[in-house]
């Protein structure tokens, strides 16, 4: 038995953004949508590490420019204490390295600041369902990312699985997720999965490299 | 010269037996020391310059010879004058202004020690050669005083006879012209065994007090033999030093093709041990040069006034009055010649050649730090920008869009909103464009596939991306990328507008010195129209100027083709390193 997430049990959200009146406007969308609910709200990345994990929320809408540590930073830490949670980036600037670095640190995926209210809803609705919004341009470098650790002798935990790969190399290709459905002859959803699996063997990748690298590797 | 030196050796021979009949008390050369009669009988015959043979004749010369400006290497030739009825003995010359003292060009006599082994044959052959004067000749042997002299011998095998030698020359003659005498007394020899020094065991003395008719001059000392006698007075036993009446051993030679010795057996048969050391102790003196044709030369003779002079002297180095001169000038290099001023002016050129060197490197480091430090300076400047618009003004923006949707929805508000998001889409632009973060041809290729994307994806066309996943590390000046993205742009709104595609195909080619964007699509093509000369015109009002034109202010290309299939591509052709402007 499914329970319906989006009518029974509302979409627990913490937003962290600096701006109060960006804040306050995205609490305000938020607190009219059926089925979700702001549980707290931060205005910097230090006080979400010391609340979020004793309650973690269903998704974390982080501002990447914070003041102090930044959004990538605080989804570095935030994630690996809260794995269940998803967390959406928020950023005015289309910044594809920025993006890629907060993806790579534990986001699944990341909206426009200048997204209207229901491209947000849509984005967290999504996100909580376990889709995982992708452009090329992200998966241009998360195609650049394995590639560059393949040629050094990546861990195995991070490798891409052959159906995981062809999407992602036909998404960097210009593809959108209806059409990937198309030429792999697979459903929207199931695309989504693939998306929401590459992000995660991204983390892992990440994290590998974070480790690795802490080691001196 | 044979007929020369027959000559003289007549001559000796007639001096010897007269000295012969008037005694020993006066030692014999003496008397040929003196009252030579003067005349030329010595010439400097040849002279070379640099290896050049000077011009030496007489006339013209006058005694002086007159040599270019500078150093010079200067060679003389010089001996007896060919057919003189009176021949030069010893020669001795002098360059003055080079020579301190009178100089002799060779000749050597010795006394010797041979060391024999049980059987009586050779092991080892020593020689103490004497050239030029003892410490002590005062001329004669009365009158001079003996140095002394010790060398000690290690043995290398068991020695068992030893044998003595005093000789003019050695045999074969190294120094065939050698004249003079050398005089030895109070010969000993002795030998340490082992470490201690204080043991010394003499084996030898002679003082040559004894022997027969040593007053005479065929007297013989005891264990001493002639050896080479030509005459008489070669080798003999001369009265010598300053203690009356003492005997020594002398040779002379009198004659330049002549050689002569006397030889000693050390008497019994010795028992010394290889590892021994002979002292050998001696004393000594002589006065020893070279008769005949001869030569000098000398390097790097300076600039001034310098005589070249030769002299003849008696067998025992008395002048004989018979000396000869030649006079050189060479005149001082003009100061811009010398070596000095030459070396001086190297350097100088040198110096200041490096002092350059190292001024427009330098100028040139600074030029580079500065303009390193510009292009840091607009870098920073640049990053200060797009952060700035990013935080301030796209926050703002933000919050109008999000306001105006917020608001009550009226006609206005949605085209508030609508207005802000646009321009926070075309904030995106400029703050990409001047970010120095983006700097790169990967940056570029990431935010053009992008861009493309959402563009096109929005309007309902499919985007299909070529983009290499590993692009070169090149870097795109703002003004490449921004000029590159605004043409991209272009072409893009041409295909929506006008084509009529369903499809755009992004691709991007890297050459090695350029790359090449095209945007190709499926739509009509350049020939919708039905003149297709006219498509240039129809094109270039869509833009075709604009795109050309900023392809040229980047140093790149643009065209724009008809596919076969159908549709049409606009390539970009832009350059890794755009020519620098003169701005």
């Amino acid at each position: 038995m499914k329970p319906d997430k989006n009518t029974s049990v509302p979409v627990r959200i913490a937003i962290i953004e600096d701006d109060a009146g960006l804040r306050g406007i995205f609490v305000g969308w938020l607190a009219n949508a059926e089925g979700m609910k702001v549980i707290s709200q931060f205005k910097d990345a230090e006080s979400a590490l010391k609340s979020l994990p004793s309650d973690p929320p269903d998704v974390v809408l982080a501002d990447i420019n914070l003041p102090g540590l930044d959004g990538i930073e605080c989804v570095a830490r935030l994630k690996p204490e809260m794995p269940k949670t998803q967390f959406m980036m928020l950023t005015v600037y289309e910044d594809a390295q920025r993006i890629f670095r907060a993806l790579a640190a534990g986001a699944t995926g990341y909206l426009l600041k200048r997204a209207s209210r229901g491209e947000l809803l849509d984005a967290i609705a999504e996100v909580h369902r376990g889709g995982s919004p992708m452009t090329s341009s992200i998966a241009r470098k998360v195609v650049q990312s394995f590639t560059r650790d393949e040629n050094a002798g990546a861990p195995e935990a991070a490798e891409l699985a052959p159906r995981e790969r062809q999407v992602l190399d036909l998404m960097a290709r210009g593809y959108v997720s209806k059409e990937i459905g198309e030429s792999l002859n697979i459903s929207v959803p199931t695309v989504n999965t693939y998306i929401r699996r590459i992000y995660e063997k991204l983390h892992v990748h990440s994290r590998t490299h974070a480790v690795a690298k802490y080691l001196g590797g | 010269m044979p007929t020369a030196k027959k000559f003289r050796a007549v001559k000796t021979i007639g001096a010897g037996i007269f000295l012969f009949a008037a005694g020993w008390a006066v030692f014999p050369v003496h008397a040929a020391d003196t009252n030579q009669p003067a005349g030329q009988n010595l010439t400097i015959d040849r002279v070379t310059v640099d290896g050049e043979a000077a011009n030496l004749d007489a006339g013209a010369l006058n005694g002086v010879l007159q040599l270019s400006p500078g150093a010079h290497r200067i060679a003389f030739y010089y001996g007896p004058t060919e057919n003189a009825t009176d021949q030069p003995w010893r020669l001795r010359h002098k360059l003055e202004g080079v020579d301190d003292d009178w100089q002799e060009a060779g000749g050597a006599m010795r006394f010797t020690v041979r060391l024999n082994d049980a059987k009586n044959d050779p092991i080892s052959f020593r020689d103490f050669a004497a050239t030029g004067d003892s410490q002590g000749w005062r001329g004669t042997p009365t009158n001079s005083t003996f140095s002394e002299r010790r060398e000690v011998l290690t043995l290398t095998k068991d020695v068992s006879y030893i044998y003595l030698g005093l000789a003019t020359g050695l045999s074969g003659g190294r120094f065939p012209d050698t004249l003079g005498m050398m005089v030895i007394d109070d010969v000993r020899i002795s030998v340490i065994t082992g470490k201690d020094e204080s043991e010394e065991r003499e084996i030898y003395k002679c003082d040559f007090e004894t022997g027969t008719g040593l007053d005479r001059i065929d007297g013989t000392p005891s264990d001493w033999q002639r050896a080479l006698r030509y005459h008489a007075d070669m080798n003999q036993v001369v009265k010598a030093g300053p203690v009356f009446g003492n005997h020594a051993l002398a040779v002379l030679d009198n004659s330049p093709n002549l050689i002569t010795a006397w030889n000693c057996k050390v008497p019994g048969m010795l028992h010394l041990k290889s590892g021994d050391r002979l002292v050998v102790r001696w004393k000594e003196m002589f006065t020893v040069g070279a008769g005949g044709a001869q030569t000098v030369s000398y390097k790097n003779v300076p600039p001034g006034k310098h005589v070249f002079r030769v002299l003849s002297v008696t067998p025992l180095g008395k002048p004989d009055g018979h000396e000869t001169a030649l006079t050189l000038i060479v005149p001082k290099l003009p100061f811009w010649r010398t070596p000095q001023f030459v070396i001086g002016l190297i350097v100088t050129a040198v110096a200041m050649f490096l002092a350059e060197a190292a001024w427009l490197m330098r100028q040139r480091l600074k030029r580079q730090m500065e303009r390193l430090k510009s292009q840091q300076a607009v870098e920073l400047e640049r990053a200060r920008i797009a952060r700035d618009i990013h935080d301030d003004l796209g926050t703002s923006l933000t919050r109008i869009a999000m306001l105006s949707e917020s608001a009550r929805e009226t006609a206005d508000s949605k085209n508030i909103s609508t207005i802000a998001r646009e321009m926070t889409l075309a904030l995106d632009e400029i703050v990409w464009a001047v970010n120095p973060e983006n700097d790169s041809l990967d940056g570029l290729a990431t935010y053009l596939g992008g861009y493309a994307q959402e563009l096109l994806s929005s309007a309902g066309l499919r985007c299909r991306l070529d983009l290499p996943v590993q692009l070169p590390d090149w870097r795109l000046t703002a003004e490449t990328r921004h000029n590159v993205f605004l043409a991209f742009k272009e072409a893009l709104n041409n295909v929506l507008k006008h084509s009529g595609a369903d499809e755009v195909r992004v691709s991007l080619a890297v050459e090695p010195a350029h790359f090449v964007l095209s945007v190709e699509d499926n739509g009509r093509g350049l020939q919708s129209d039905s003149a297709g000369a006219e498509t240039g015109k129809k094109i270039g009002g869509h833009g075709l100027p604009n795109m050309k034109s900023r392809m040229e202010k980047i140093g790149g290309k643009f065209s724009i083709v008809g596919n076969p299939s159908g549709g049409a591509t606009a390539s970009f052709t832009v350059p890794q390193n755009p020519p620098r402007h003169t701005a």
